[in-house]
């Protein structure tokens, strides 16, 4: 389920959070409807990464998947509790990798 | 920054221009154009960013006394995307400026900071800052924000900053004065965020913690989020999305037409008149035919869909405003993507099948440059309202008295389009647009009620474009195509003058009905000679021999000769060449068309392979002039105009070839 990440891949989303923070990671593609996250890393090429991070889905972004699906619906919660959603291509989303509390 | 005094700018040092120019910045979706068009209300035109298909709406704010460039939409200005390259370019004053065509930065920036999601707009607060401009801040969306029990105060943030923050709600018009006086009190930012990219994130969210205060009531925010997830789930659902998404198309296009069918008559009654007072008015002569005829007529026929393309922009941009096109854009992606094209292109697409006007200039909607693009080549492949005569003739003497079989005909004409249209898109991205397709990654806005005045002045700018575009191009062209039909005059045939003669001669009591015949008939016999004679129908004649292996004569040559400007020519063209009459829906006509024959005398004129070619040739084939002139303004050069016609030209000339050689191989020759 969890495939390993190179270096490199890493390295395309800079700023990850501690894993101690997260207790299980998945796909972003493999929360249920509502469950929530927090995003760990991703493996997107670069630019991918770039343009997501602007949007707010970022290393250490609180998530919640509002649809399940292709493309899914993704709620980037703010620092103030506000969310914004992002409508994202099961290619994309299934490849940022997110930390869930069981 | 003082407006409205030159000599004290801030920036360039040295250079003295006449107006000062503000640059206004923003995410999507933050209300940045609704508080461009508060600004600068109906003082603004719409152009490109120099050498790029970006728009470019530049303005004058502060009673004209400096100007506004309202930059594209960017989630970032650090970004490998064109729209973040725009905005780098225009910062840092590297080419020519929209405004003026100098090589100068702008003397100061205006961001628009959404106050509900702060953290991520600081961002590009904290890039723009570092470009070293005089700034000032708009936040808008403050009483979204309040709404959710969120805070934020503009007075600490301009204390943290350094520079003007002021609140204000463009759809309401408050504060947006304040907005437009500060900005002559722009000033370079104290606070800059220190790092990399991940240095001004951290900047971001550290600013917008001490600048806002959290909801106290969290229950309240996730009951709404609750409550948009059940929409979006409707909305963006296979199946629930594809039918709300076709009761809503249905709905917007069956407003555009009925509701314009009413202006479009106003517009042809006041250019019919407008050409019966030239008629009157000026003495006899090439002078008065070219006016009534080819001006007034020719921008006429242009004009008349002016009401369409208002209507589609008025109800597209209320439509984009509530936050639906969005979702329609992420439910179409996955259909479109196969082929190239983005969710966004299915607007622009479906607009088409109206008319390729205005559904090539709303592909402005469609974000990435080469689907944008794309989208513009392929539009015109969508069955238009025009080739909808041409349909109706083939099919109705392909079938007669078979409307079924006619109906299924003509469905496939429709779908001939849309499949030669997406086929094209996927072989103009995988050669000369290729690229990579930007995979769908869009904001889906909080759903909110359209603003009024912004569709309205959308609606404004897009219908000033296109009467720019009649009025130059579309003028010239309709003149030089007139001409050609038109000229040069040539004495009667021998055989109308021969009628004529004769009804002279019936001048007693009973014999008016008689007389009046005999002079119809001689009026036909006149029409038919004087463009078979034109410069139109020599052309016609002369480059035959090309249509010949589509099954076309000298006189359907002459129609497609003469339809080049307007595909619905070729029905008016055919029965007047052939009938004399100027009504295609004159009584008989039809029978006349279908009874028609060759030079041979026994070949008919529309054999079933000719009708069969004919169609796909409609179908396919780049026969209208305004789309091309469109297309080369919307894409950025006549070359893509140039490639568009060869295209599709090429393509309708070789499945009309294929068409008619199968239908002549299973017995439609005669």
């Amino acid at each position: 389920m969890n495939q390993p990440e190179t270096p490199a891949r890493r390295d395309a989303h800079e700023g990850c959070c501690p894993p101690e923070v997260a207790t299980r990671r998945v796909r972003l593609t493999q929360l249920r409807d509502g469950q929530t996250g927090k995003v760990l890393t991703s493996q997107l090429d670069p630019q991918d990464a770039q343009v997501l991070s602007a949007m707010g889905l970022r290393a250490d972004a609180e998530v919640r998947l509002c649809r399940t699906g292709q493309p899914c619906i993704v709620a980037v919660v703010g620092v103030h509790g506000l969310c914004c959603r992002i409508g994202l291509a099961g290619s994309l989303a299934e490849r940022v990798v997110v930390g869930v509390n069981d | 920054m003082t407006l409205g005094a030159p000599e004290q700018r801030l920036g360039q040092a040295g250079q003295v221009a006449a107006r000062p120019v503000v640059a206004l910045l923003g995410h999507p979706n933050t209300g940045k154009t609704t508080l461009f068009n508060r600004l600068t209300g109906l003082r603004h035109k719409t152009s490109n960013f120099p050498g790029t298909t970006q728009e470019a709406r530049i303005g004058s704010i502060g009673a004209g006394r400096a100007d506004l460039i309202d930059m594209p939409g960017v989630y970032g200005l650090e970004l490998d995307l064109p729209e973040s390259a725009v905005c780098r370019r225009v910062l840092a004053g590297d080419g020519p400026s929209p405004v003026d065509g100098a090589s100068r930065a702008p003397d100061a920036v205006c961001v628009v900071l959404d106050s509900t999601h702060l953290a991520r707009n600081l961002t590009l607060v904290g890039e723009a800052s570092r470009r070293r401009l005089p700034m000032v801040v708009a936040l808008t969306m403050g009483d979204v924000a309040r709404a959710s029990g969120i805070e934020v105060d503009p007075a600490r943030l301009e204390a943290e900053l350094g520079c003007p923050v002021v609140a204000c709600n463009a759809r309401t018009g408050e504060g947006v004065d304040r907005v437009a006086e500060s900005i002559a009190r722009a000033r370079i930012p104290v606070n800059t965020p220190p790092g990399d990219q991940a240095g001004v994130t951290r900047w971001a969210d550290q600013l917008a913690r001490r600048v806002a205060l959290a909801p106290a009531d969290s229950e309240k925010l996730l009951r709404a989020e609750r409550r948009t997830d059940r929409i979006d789930r409707v909305l963006t659902h296979p199946v629930l999305g594809a039918v709300v998404f076709v009761l809503v198309m249905t709905g917007l296009f069956g407003v555009v037409f009925s509701l314009a069918q009413w202006p479009m008559e106003a517009v042809d009654w006041l250019f019919a008149s407008l050409g019966g007072l030239a008629q009157r008015v000026l003495p006899e002569g090439p002078v008065r035919e070219l006016v009534s005829q080819g001006v007034v007529g020719g921008v006429g026929a242009t004009v008349i869909f002016l009401p369409q393309i208002c209507l589609l922009f008025f109800l597209i941009s209320l439509l984009e405003d509530t936050g639906y096109l969005a979702r329609a854009a992420l439910l179409m992606d996955r259909v479109l993507r196969p082929f190239g094209l983005a969710g966004h292109s299915f607007v622009p697409l479906l607009s088409s099948h109206a008319c390729a006007l205005p559904g090539i200039m709303s592909a402005r909607g469609v974000p990435d440059p080469k689907e944008r693009l794309a989208t513009i080549l392929v539009a015109p492949f969508m069955t238009c309202s025009a080739r909808i005569p041409v349909y109706v003739l083939a099919t109705t003497l392909l079938f007669k008295d078979r409307p079924w079989t006619a109906a299924l005909a003509f469905v496939g004409c429709y779908a001939l389009g849309i499949a030669a249209g997406v086929l094209s898109a996927l072989l103009v991205r995988r050669t000369i647009l290729r690229g990579k397709s930007r995979p769908m990654a869009i904001e889906l806005p909080t759903f909110k009620a359209p603003s009024l005045r912004t569709a309205l002045i959308t609606t404004l700018d897009r219908g000033l474009v296109f009467l720019r575009q009649a009025g130059t191009n579309i003028l010239a062209i309709c003149v030089i195509l007139w001409w050609l039909g038109a000229f040069p005059h040539t004495a009667p045939p021998p055989g109308a003058t021969a009628l004529r003669e004769q009804a002279s001669a019936l001048v007693a009591p009973g014999q008016e009905e008689a007389r009046a015949a005999l002079e119809t008939e001689a009026e036909h016999l006149e029409r038919a000679h004087a463009q078979a004679q034109s410069f139109a129908g020599i052309i016609g004649r002369a480059i035959q021999p090309v249509f010949e292996p589509l099954g076309f004569d000298w006189r359907l040559t002459i129609g497609v000769v003469t339809s080049f400007a307007a595909r619905e020519v070729f029905v008016s063209t055919m029965t007047v060449v052939v009938a004399g009459e100027e009504d295609p829906e004159a009584e008989g006509v039809l029978d006349q068309l279908a009874r028609a024959t060759r030079d041979d005398g026994k070949t008919p004129l529309f054999t079933p392979a000719a009708c069969w070619s004919l169609l796909v040739f409609y179908v396919l084939a780049m026969q209208c002039l305004p789309t091309l002139a469109v297309t080369a303004r919307e894409a950025g050069g006549a070359r893509w105009a140039f490639l568009q016609f060869a295209w599709m030209s090429a393509v309708a000339y070789l499945f009309a070839f294929i068409a008619y050689r199968v239908a002549l191989a299973i017995g439609g020759g005669a």
